[in-house]
Protein backbone atom coordinates (compact mmCIF):
# COMPACT_ATOMS: atom_id res chain seq x y z
CA UNK A 1 0.00 0.00 0.00
CA UNK A 2 2.76 2.55 0.38
CA UNK A 3 4.40 1.76 -2.53
CA UNK A 4 4.06 4.64 -4.86
CA UNK A 5 4.30 2.81 -8.24
CA UNK A 6 3.80 -0.88 -7.40
CA UNK A 7 4.49 -4.01 -10.20
CA UNK A 8 1.93 -5.81 -10.57
CA UNK A 9 1.16 -8.97 -13.00
CA UNK A 10 -0.34 -8.40 -16.27
CA UNK A 11 -3.65 -10.41 -18.05
CA UNK A 12 -4.56 -9.15 -21.09
CA UNK A 13 -8.37 -9.39 -21.88
CA UNK A 14 -10.73 -8.07 -24.06
CA UNK A 15 -12.45 -7.09 -20.66
CA UNK A 16 -13.72 -3.61 -20.16
CA UNK A 17 -13.47 -2.76 -16.27
CA UNK A 18 -13.99 0.38 -14.67
CA UNK A 19 -13.53 1.20 -10.63
CA UNK A 20 -15.85 -0.80 -8.77
CA UNK A 21 -16.40 -2.88 -11.72
CA UNK A 22 -17.08 -6.89 -11.06
CA UNK A 23 -16.12 -9.74 -13.17
CA UNK A 24 -15.52 -13.45 -13.51
CA UNK A 25 -12.74 -14.89 -14.93
CA UNK A 26 -11.84 -18.87 -15.95
CA UNK A 27 -8.19 -19.32 -15.31
CA UNK A 28 -6.57 -22.37 -16.57
CA UNK A 29 -3.74 -21.41 -18.54
CA UNK A 30 -0.73 -22.24 -16.28
CA UNK A 31 0.76 -19.04 -16.66
CA UNK A 32 -2.44 -17.76 -15.55
CA UNK A 33 -2.45 -20.13 -12.77
CA UNK A 34 0.69 -18.27 -11.74
CA UNK A 35 -0.49 -14.81 -11.75
CA UNK A 36 -3.57 -15.67 -9.32
CA UNK A 37 -0.98 -17.54 -6.88
CA UNK A 38 0.96 -14.04 -7.09
CA UNK A 39 -2.32 -11.82 -7.37
CA UNK A 40 -3.80 -13.46 -4.16
CA UNK A 41 -0.91 -13.13 -2.04
CA UNK A 42 0.19 -9.46 -2.78
CA UNK A 43 -1.77 -6.93 -4.32
CA UNK A 44 -3.59 -8.05 -7.01
CA UNK A 45 -3.36 -7.55 -10.69
CA UNK A 46 -3.83 -5.35 -13.56
CA UNK A 47 -6.18 -6.36 -16.25
CA UNK A 48 -4.51 -4.91 -19.76
CA UNK A 49 -6.95 -4.30 -22.10
CA UNK A 50 -6.62 -6.19 -25.38
CA UNK A 51 -8.51 -7.43 -28.23
CA UNK A 52 -7.70 -9.44 -31.07
CA UNK A 53 -6.62 -6.47 -33.24
CA UNK A 54 -4.86 -4.40 -31.09
CA UNK A 55 -1.55 -4.80 -30.25
CA UNK A 56 -0.66 -4.26 -26.37
CA UNK A 57 2.08 -1.80 -27.47
CA UNK A 58 -0.48 1.20 -28.11
CA UNK A 59 -2.39 0.68 -24.41
CA UNK A 60 -0.76 2.58 -21.43
CA UNK A 61 -3.71 2.13 -18.70
CA UNK A 62 -5.11 -0.53 -17.16
CA UNK A 63 -7.29 -2.08 -14.91
CA UNK A 64 -6.27 -2.76 -11.36
CA UNK A 65 -8.42 -5.69 -9.65
CA UNK A 66 -8.56 -7.63 -6.51
CA UNK A 67 -9.41 -11.12 -6.22
CA UNK A 68 -12.67 -11.14 -4.05
CA UNK A 69 -14.17 -14.77 -4.30
CA UNK A 70 -12.94 -17.65 -5.85
CA UNK A 71 -13.98 -21.11 -6.66
CA UNK A 72 -13.31 -24.35 -9.06
CA UNK A 73 -16.45 -24.87 -11.27
CA UNK A 74 -17.68 -27.98 -11.52
CA UNK A 75 -15.38 -28.80 -14.58
CA UNK A 76 -12.17 -28.30 -11.97
CA UNK A 77 -11.47 -24.72 -14.02
CA UNK A 78 -10.49 -22.39 -11.24
CA UNK A 79 -13.10 -19.11 -11.33
CA UNK A 80 -12.18 -16.08 -9.74
CA UNK A 81 -14.51 -12.71 -9.55
CA UNK A 82 -12.54 -9.38 -9.29
CA UNK A 83 -13.08 -6.00 -8.57
CA UNK A 84 -11.62 -2.69 -9.77
CA UNK A 85 -10.15 -0.63 -7.23
CA UNK A 86 -8.57 1.84 -10.07
CA UNK A 87 -7.40 2.69 -13.02
CA UNK A 88 -3.69 2.48 -13.52
CA UNK A 89 -1.09 4.37 -16.06
CA UNK A 90 1.36 1.97 -17.26
CA UNK A 91 4.84 3.01 -16.52
CA UNK A 92 6.65 0.14 -18.07
CA UNK A 93 6.25 -3.54 -18.87
CA UNK A 94 8.84 -6.44 -18.17
CA UNK A 95 8.86 -10.39 -18.80
CA UNK A 96 8.97 -12.70 -16.71
CA UNK A 97 10.91 -16.60 -18.45
CA UNK A 98 7.77 -18.05 -18.33
CA UNK A 99 5.51 -15.12 -20.49
CA UNK A 100 4.40 -13.72 -17.83
CA UNK A 101 4.23 -9.72 -17.45
CA UNK A 102 4.75 -7.47 -15.09
CA UNK A 103 4.30 -3.56 -14.98
CA UNK A 104 5.31 -0.83 -13.00
CA UNK A 105 1.77 1.06 -12.34
CA UNK A 106 0.77 4.27 -11.10
CA UNK A 107 -3.08 4.68 -9.98
CA UNK A 108 -5.08 7.45 -12.11
CA UNK A 109 -8.64 8.82 -10.62
CA UNK A 110 -11.86 8.00 -12.46
CA UNK A 111 -14.74 9.75 -12.58
CA UNK A 112 -16.59 5.88 -11.44
CA UNK A 113 -14.70 6.32 -8.48
CA UNK A 114 -16.80 9.63 -6.88
CA UNK A 115 -20.54 9.41 -6.05
CA UNK A 116 -23.28 11.53 -7.13
CA UNK A 117 -26.79 10.37 -5.46
CA UNK A 118 -29.33 11.83 -7.71
CA UNK A 119 -31.62 9.52 -8.76
CA UNK A 120 -32.02 9.22 -12.66
CA UNK A 121 -34.75 7.04 -12.84
CA UNK A 122 -35.00 5.17 -16.29
CA UNK A 123 -31.08 4.35 -16.77
CA UNK A 124 -30.96 3.06 -13.03
CA UNK A 125 -34.03 1.18 -13.79
CA UNK A 126 -33.05 -0.34 -16.75
CA UNK A 127 -29.85 -1.42 -15.06
CA UNK A 128 -31.71 -2.77 -11.82
CA UNK A 129 -33.69 -5.10 -15.18
CA UNK A 130 -30.04 -6.11 -16.10
CA UNK A 131 -28.98 -7.81 -13.24
CA UNK A 132 -32.43 -9.35 -12.33
CA UNK A 133 -32.44 -10.90 -15.52
CA UNK A 134 -28.49 -11.89 -15.36
CA UNK A 135 -27.92 -14.31 -12.51
CA UNK A 136 -24.34 -14.43 -12.66
CA UNK A 137 -23.81 -10.51 -12.90
CA UNK A 138 -27.24 -10.28 -9.75
CA UNK A 139 -24.87 -12.53 -7.85
CA UNK A 140 -21.35 -11.10 -8.03
CA UNK A 141 -22.80 -7.18 -6.93
CA UNK A 142 -23.85 -7.51 -3.59
CA UNK A 143 -24.02 -3.95 -3.43
CA UNK A 144 -25.97 -2.43 -6.08
CA UNK A 145 -25.44 1.37 -5.86
CA UNK A 146 -27.88 2.14 -8.19
CA UNK A 147 -28.89 5.58 -7.16
CA UNK A 148 -24.98 6.89 -7.89
CA UNK A 149 -24.86 8.13 -11.36
CA UNK A 150 -21.27 7.53 -11.74
CA UNK A 151 -21.89 4.02 -10.80
CA UNK A 152 -24.55 3.40 -13.02
CA UNK A 153 -23.07 5.05 -16.20
CA UNK A 154 -19.92 2.69 -15.61
CA UNK A 155 -21.48 -0.03 -15.17
CA UNK A 156 -23.82 0.35 -18.55
CA UNK A 157 -20.44 1.61 -20.24
CA UNK A 158 -19.16 -1.92 -19.53
CA UNK A 159 -22.29 -3.73 -20.49
CA UNK A 160 -22.93 -2.07 -23.84
CA UNK A 161 -22.22 -3.80 -27.28
CA UNK A 162 -19.64 -1.34 -28.44
CA UNK A 163 -16.23 -1.65 -29.48
CA UNK A 164 -13.27 -1.45 -26.99
CA UNK A 165 -11.76 1.71 -28.52
CA UNK A 166 -14.84 3.61 -28.31
CA UNK A 167 -15.25 2.52 -24.42
CA UNK A 168 -11.58 3.14 -23.89
CA UNK A 169 -12.16 6.98 -24.58
CA UNK A 170 -14.14 7.08 -21.38
CA UNK A 171 -11.20 6.17 -19.28
CA UNK A 172 -10.19 10.13 -18.45
CA UNK A 173 -11.07 11.76 -15.33
CA UNK A 174 -13.28 14.51 -17.19
CA UNK A 175 -15.29 12.74 -19.65
CA UNK A 176 -18.34 11.95 -17.06
CA UNK A 177 -20.26 14.68 -19.07
CA UNK A 178 -19.41 12.52 -22.16
CA UNK A 179 -20.30 9.17 -21.46
CA UNK A 180 -23.59 9.78 -19.21
CA UNK A 181 -24.70 11.19 -23.11
CA UNK A 182 -23.35 8.90 -24.90
CA UNK A 183 -25.12 6.05 -22.46
CA UNK A 184 -28.43 8.08 -22.59
CA UNK A 185 -28.25 8.02 -26.44
CA UNK A 186 -28.38 4.57 -26.65
CA UNK A 187 -30.72 3.45 -23.64
CA UNK A 188 -33.30 6.04 -23.91
CA UNK A 189 -35.45 7.14 -26.33
CA UNK A 190 -34.95 10.66 -27.71
CA UNK B 1 -0.13 -27.57 -8.49
CA UNK B 2 -1.06 -26.54 -12.03
CA UNK B 3 -0.92 -30.17 -12.89
CA UNK B 4 -3.29 -31.65 -10.32
CA UNK B 5 -6.15 -29.32 -10.90
CA UNK B 6 -5.52 -29.85 -14.99
CA UNK B 7 -5.29 -33.71 -14.47
CA UNK B 8 -8.19 -33.86 -11.90
CA UNK B 9 -10.54 -32.15 -15.43
CA UNK B 10 -9.10 -35.08 -16.88
CA UNK B 11 -9.47 -38.17 -14.12
CA UNK B 12 -13.12 -36.99 -13.44
CA UNK B 13 -14.57 -37.51 -16.64
CA UNK B 14 -15.26 -40.63 -18.56
CA UNK B 15 -12.77 -40.95 -21.12
CA UNK B 16 -15.33 -42.77 -23.68
CA UNK B 17 -17.03 -40.50 -25.96
CA UNK B 18 -19.55 -42.75 -27.08
CA UNK B 19 -21.04 -43.34 -23.60
CA UNK B 20 -24.21 -41.58 -22.52
CA UNK B 21 -23.78 -38.97 -25.16
CA UNK B 22 -26.67 -36.49 -25.35
CA UNK B 23 -26.99 -35.45 -29.13
CA UNK B 24 -30.06 -32.99 -28.79
CA UNK B 25 -28.80 -31.49 -25.84
CA UNK B 26 -25.23 -30.90 -27.17
CA UNK B 27 -27.40 -29.12 -29.98
CA UNK B 28 -29.61 -27.29 -28.01
CA UNK B 29 -26.90 -25.89 -26.08
CA UNK B 30 -24.85 -24.79 -29.37
CA UNK B 31 -28.06 -23.20 -30.74
CA UNK B 32 -28.56 -21.38 -27.97
CA UNK B 33 -24.62 -20.35 -28.09
CA UNK B 34 -25.28 -18.87 -31.42
CA UNK B 35 -28.65 -17.50 -31.10
CA UNK B 36 -28.66 -15.81 -27.51
CA UNK B 37 -25.01 -16.26 -27.15
CA UNK B 38 -25.87 -18.36 -24.45
CA UNK B 39 -22.95 -18.37 -21.60
CA UNK B 40 -24.84 -20.93 -19.47
CA UNK B 41 -25.29 -22.76 -22.26
CA UNK B 42 -21.80 -22.29 -23.22
CA UNK B 43 -20.25 -23.32 -19.63
CA UNK B 44 -22.09 -26.99 -20.53
CA UNK B 45 -20.52 -27.07 -23.37
CA UNK B 46 -16.87 -26.27 -22.29
CA UNK B 47 -17.75 -28.84 -19.13
CA UNK B 48 -18.45 -31.91 -21.74
CA UNK B 49 -15.90 -30.73 -24.17
CA UNK B 50 -13.34 -29.19 -22.34
CA UNK B 51 -11.97 -32.56 -20.88
CA UNK B 52 -12.33 -34.57 -23.98
CA UNK B 53 -10.13 -31.82 -25.38
CA UNK B 54 -7.84 -31.73 -23.15
CA UNK B 55 -7.64 -35.42 -23.18
CA UNK B 56 -6.46 -35.84 -26.83
CA UNK B 57 -4.35 -32.82 -26.98
CA UNK B 58 -2.39 -34.02 -24.43
CA UNK B 59 -1.63 -37.05 -26.87
CA UNK B 60 -0.45 -34.88 -29.12
CA UNK B 61 1.50 -32.14 -27.75
CA UNK B 62 4.63 -32.76 -25.65
CA UNK B 63 3.37 -29.89 -23.06
CA UNK B 64 0.39 -29.10 -20.89
CA UNK B 65 0.53 -25.62 -21.88
CA UNK B 66 -0.17 -26.83 -25.48
CA UNK B 67 -2.63 -29.27 -24.38
CA UNK B 68 -4.59 -25.95 -22.69
CA UNK B 69 -3.95 -23.84 -25.50
CA UNK B 70 -6.07 -26.26 -27.76
CA UNK B 71 -8.40 -26.21 -25.48
CA UNK B 72 -9.26 -22.48 -25.00
CA UNK B 73 -8.56 -22.01 -29.18
CA UNK B 74 -11.38 -24.94 -29.96
CA UNK B 75 -13.51 -23.25 -27.46
CA UNK B 76 -12.96 -19.68 -28.27
CA UNK B 77 -14.19 -21.24 -31.92
CA UNK B 78 -16.74 -23.02 -30.99
CA UNK B 79 -18.34 -19.65 -29.13
CA UNK B 80 -17.62 -17.52 -32.56
CA UNK B 81 -19.12 -19.99 -35.04
CA UNK B 82 -21.13 -21.48 -33.28
CA UNK B 83 -23.66 -20.18 -35.98
CA UNK B 84 -22.10 -22.40 -38.60
CA UNK B 85 -23.41 -25.73 -36.77
CA UNK B 86 -25.89 -27.43 -38.92
CA UNK B 87 -27.24 -30.36 -37.12
CA UNK B 88 -28.54 -31.47 -40.50
CA UNK B 89 -24.67 -31.91 -41.62
CA UNK B 90 -23.55 -34.00 -38.89
CA UNK B 91 -23.57 -34.17 -35.19
CA UNK B 92 -22.68 -32.18 -32.41
CA UNK B 93 -19.52 -33.64 -31.23
CA UNK B 94 -18.61 -34.18 -35.23
CA UNK B 95 -18.57 -30.24 -35.50
CA UNK B 96 -16.70 -29.33 -32.66
CA UNK B 97 -13.93 -32.20 -33.33
CA UNK B 98 -13.57 -30.87 -36.35
CA UNK B 99 -12.98 -27.13 -35.28
CA UNK B 100 -10.57 -28.87 -32.88
CA UNK B 101 -8.39 -30.65 -36.05
CA UNK B 102 -8.22 -27.18 -37.25
CA UNK B 103 -6.67 -25.76 -34.25
CA UNK B 104 -4.48 -28.77 -33.35
CA UNK B 105 -3.24 -28.24 -37.21
CA UNK B 106 -2.58 -24.65 -37.28
CA UNK B 107 -0.63 -24.87 -33.53
CA UNK B 108 1.86 -28.09 -35.03
CA UNK B 109 1.84 -25.44 -38.07
CA UNK B 110 3.02 -22.58 -36.38
CA UNK B 111 5.69 -24.68 -33.86
CA UNK B 112 6.94 -26.50 -37.30
CA UNK B 113 7.32 -22.85 -38.41
CA UNK B 114 8.79 -21.48 -35.18
CA UNK B 115 11.42 -24.56 -35.01
CA UNK B 116 12.37 -23.39 -39.17
CA UNK B 117 12.94 -20.25 -38.14
CA UNK B 118 14.30 -20.79 -34.74
CA UNK B 119 12.56 -18.36 -33.60
CA UNK B 120 13.40 -17.08 -29.52
CA UNK B 121 10.72 -17.26 -26.72
CA UNK B 122 11.00 -13.48 -26.91
CA UNK B 123 9.22 -12.96 -30.35
CA UNK B 124 6.49 -15.72 -29.93
CA UNK B 125 3.95 -12.73 -29.46
CA UNK B 126 4.94 -11.66 -32.92
CA UNK B 127 5.01 -15.22 -34.34
CA UNK B 128 1.40 -15.38 -33.00
CA UNK B 129 0.12 -12.27 -34.31
CA UNK B 130 1.47 -13.57 -37.99
CA UNK B 131 -0.42 -16.10 -37.98
CA UNK B 132 -3.68 -15.09 -39.58
CA UNK B 133 -6.93 -16.08 -39.81
CA UNK B 134 -6.72 -16.68 -43.62
CA UNK B 135 -4.50 -19.48 -43.11
CA UNK B 136 -6.68 -21.67 -41.06
CA UNK B 137 -10.00 -20.59 -43.34
CA UNK B 138 -9.01 -23.57 -45.62
CA UNK B 139 -11.73 -26.22 -44.92
CA UNK B 140 -15.06 -27.49 -45.45
CA UNK B 141 -16.46 -25.25 -42.78
CA UNK B 142 -15.36 -22.14 -43.81
CA UNK B 143 -15.57 -20.28 -47.41
CA UNK B 144 -15.62 -16.62 -48.57
CA UNK B 145 -19.24 -15.80 -47.53
CA UNK B 146 -19.13 -17.10 -44.03
CA UNK B 147 -15.94 -14.94 -43.17
CA UNK B 148 -17.54 -11.69 -43.91
CA UNK B 149 -20.48 -13.16 -42.14
CA UNK B 150 -17.98 -13.37 -38.93
CA UNK B 151 -16.86 -9.80 -40.09
CA UNK B 152 -19.91 -8.12 -39.79
CA UNK B 153 -19.86 -8.97 -36.24
CA UNK B 154 -19.06 -6.22 -33.71
CA UNK B 155 -15.94 -6.50 -32.33
CA UNK B 156 -17.59 -7.34 -29.22
CA UNK B 157 -18.64 -11.06 -30.76
CA UNK B 158 -15.79 -11.60 -32.78
CA UNK B 159 -14.09 -11.66 -29.61
CA UNK B 160 -13.35 -14.83 -27.32
CA UNK B 161 -14.18 -16.54 -25.09
CA UNK B 162 -10.51 -16.96 -23.79
CA UNK B 163 -11.78 -18.54 -20.43
CA UNK B 164 -13.54 -15.48 -19.09
CA UNK B 165 -17.01 -14.95 -18.74
CA UNK B 166 -18.31 -12.59 -21.37
CA UNK B 167 -20.23 -9.96 -19.25
CA UNK B 168 -21.04 -7.54 -22.23
CA UNK B 169 -24.43 -7.87 -24.06
CA UNK B 170 -24.45 -8.49 -27.61
CA UNK B 171 -26.16 -6.07 -29.32
CA UNK B 172 -29.42 -8.82 -29.67
CA UNK B 173 -29.30 -9.04 -25.94
CA UNK B 174 -29.68 -5.56 -25.50
CA UNK B 175 -32.45 -4.93 -28.28
CA UNK B 176 -34.23 -8.09 -26.69
CA UNK B 177 -33.68 -6.09 -23.01
CA UNK B 178 -34.93 -2.90 -24.01
CA UNK B 179 -37.90 -4.31 -26.13
CA UNK B 180 -36.62 -2.61 -29.48
CA UNK B 181 -35.74 -4.16 -32.73
CA UNK B 182 -32.11 -5.27 -33.24
CA UNK B 183 -32.98 -2.24 -36.29
CA UNK B 184 -33.36 0.25 -33.72
CA UNK B 185 -30.62 -0.36 -31.62
CA UNK B 186 -28.01 -0.81 -34.50
CA UNK B 187 -28.92 2.97 -35.79
CA UNK B 188 -29.09 3.83 -31.92
CA UNK B 189 -25.52 2.71 -31.85
CA UNK B 190 -24.61 4.21 -35.03
CA UNK B 191 -25.84 7.53 -33.74
CA UNK B 192 -24.29 7.32 -30.51
CA UNK B 193 -21.04 6.78 -32.33
CA UNK B 194 -21.77 9.81 -34.31
CA UNK B 195 -22.50 12.42 -31.57
CA UNK B 196 -19.67 10.77 -29.55
CA UNK B 197 -17.16 11.45 -32.53
CA UNK B 198 -18.97 15.59 -32.64
CA UNK B 199 -18.77 15.96 -28.74
CA UNK B 200 -15.07 14.56 -28.67
CA UNK B 201 -14.04 16.54 -31.41
CA UNK B 202 -15.21 20.05 -29.24
CA UNK B 203 -13.66 18.78 -26.78
CA UNK B 204 -10.00 19.18 -28.28
CA UNK B 205 -11.22 22.47 -30.10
Amino acid sequence: MNNVNPTLPIFPLPVFLLPNGITRLRIFEPRYLKLVKIASTEQGFIILLQSEKSEVTDIKWGSWVDIINFDSGEDGVLEIDVKCKSLVKILSINSSVDKLQFGCVTEILHWSQKTKTTKFNALSASLEAVFDSDEILNALYHDKPTDNKNWVVARWLELLPVNLAVKSTFILDHTYQDAEKFVQSIILKN
Amino acid sequence: MQTSLLSKVTNDKPSHMSDNINHPQLCEWLNAVANSRDKKAFTQLFKFFGPKIHGIARGKFPNEAQASEVVQETMSNVWRKSHLFDKDKGAATTWVYTVMRNVTFDMLRKIKGNKEDNLSDDIWPIAESMVSDDESFDDHLENKQLLTVIEKLPEAQQEVVKGFYFMEMSQEQLAEHLKLPLGTIKSRLRLALAKLKVQLGEDND
